[in-house]
């Protein structure tokens, strides 16, 4: 093999490096937007860390109690965009910018809130036996806006339009499958 | 080895390419990069039924014409890669500025987009899409373009072929 093979093939193993850990963040909002407790195990390391400020733990232990917040949500969608990953060997390190869209029941049949907060996940990931997998998020936050609901769809009287669901009654689900 | 991993980086950055194409093509009203993302046939289902893509997007430029502005800003993209086949869920925060008798208002909805996407030759096109619907937020528009820095930035986004990306404005 030439050098100039050699290199392309660093690089190549880099840039793949880096695609499975975007990948790991994109699969994290997934999991969360879905409330898909496994989907959220199955992107960390069994002894990885989390801290989102009002959370301090252990992964195992952050799973339940974001299951738990977002069972007070109707929905939420955290759309990732810019995602800078530095790898180093079986290290990385990124930080993923993120706006987190959150519908919130009022009080006391009060409407619904429309609650956005924006920030960055700045993770540790780690490569064992040839996986990458998130060993450590905190989550910073950068900036919210808050105002009554203006959404105006009726899902009921809307039956042709696909929405998003929690759970595996998500059409994405049937989508993956192949369906 | 590298052959592998060539192939495999290759056709992912060509599915974002792809999925990137889309959205230019909406935003900037241009029906032939809208047309080159489908392949013939291909179907797509945006909450009124499967539909023929090709056919449907001659229709939906006048509807995007008649909007003020849009903006599909794409975030995550999930994509699992088969044989010379993929399937995709790319997350959508849609922004359209539309009149109204009541003056401009803002309509911004978050969705994902579930695709089935195929390789024929060297190329990755659409061959299903799916919209779903998560979130939405509606009002009237709080647009300000003034104040010491806006009121400087004069280069707006416009639709094909009046876009600074086309008159190198």
């Amino acid at each position: 093999m030439s050098s100039d093979t050699l290199a392309l093939d660093s690089r190549l193993a880099r840039l793949l490096d880096k695609q499975d850990c975007v990948e790991l963040v994109h699969k994290l909002a997934r999991a969360i937007d879905r409330c898909d407790a496994d989907l959220v195990r199955s992107v960390f390391h069994p002894d990885a860390t989390d801290d989102h400020g009002m959370f301090k733990g252990t992964a195992a232990d952050f799973v339940p109690w974001v299951m738990e917040v977002l069972a007070g949500m109707r929905r939420t969608q955290h759309v990732i965009g810019n995602v800078l990953v530095e790898v180093d060997g079986n290290n990385a390190r990124g930080e993923a910018y993120f706006i987190a869209h959150h519908c919130l029941p009022g009080a006391d049949g009060a409407g619904d809130t429309f609650m956005v907060a924006a920030g960055r996940y700045l993770d540790r990931f780690e490569k064992r036996a040839g996986e990458w997998r998130i060993a450590h998020r905190g989550a910073v936050y950068d900036w919210s806006t808050t105002a009554p609901s203006t959404d105006m769809w009726d899902r009921v009287a809307m039956p042709t339009h696909a929405f998003g669901e929690r759970g595996h009654a998500d059409p994405s689900y049937r989508h993956f499958e192949g369906a | 080895m590298s052959k592998v991993h060539l192939e495999q980086v290759a056709d992912r950055l060509a599915i974002m390419d792809l999925l990137n194409r889309y959205a230019r093509g909406i935003d900037r009203c241009d029906i032939d990069v809208l047309r080159s993302v489908w392949w013939p046939g291909a179907k797509a289902d945006y909450g009124q039924g499967e539909i023929d893509a090709l056919e449907w997007f001659d229709g939906v430029i006048p509807a995007l014409l008649g909007m003020r502005r849009t903006q599909h800003f794409l975030g995550n993209m999930l994509i699992e890669m088969g044989n010379g086949v993929a399937t995709a869920e790319t997350y959508c925060r849609a922004w359209h500025e539309v009149d109204s008798p009541d003056g401009p208002q803002e309509m911004e909805v978050g969705g994902r987009y579930l695709d089935r996407l195929q390789r024929r030759g060297d190329e990755w096109r659409l061959l299903h899409r799916r919209y779903v619907l998560d979130w939405s937020r509606n009002g009237p528009s709080t647009a300000r373009w003034d104040g010491p820095l806006y009121e400087g930035l004069t280069r707006r986004g416009k639709r094909a072929p009046h876009d600074p990306s086309h008159t190198g404005e």
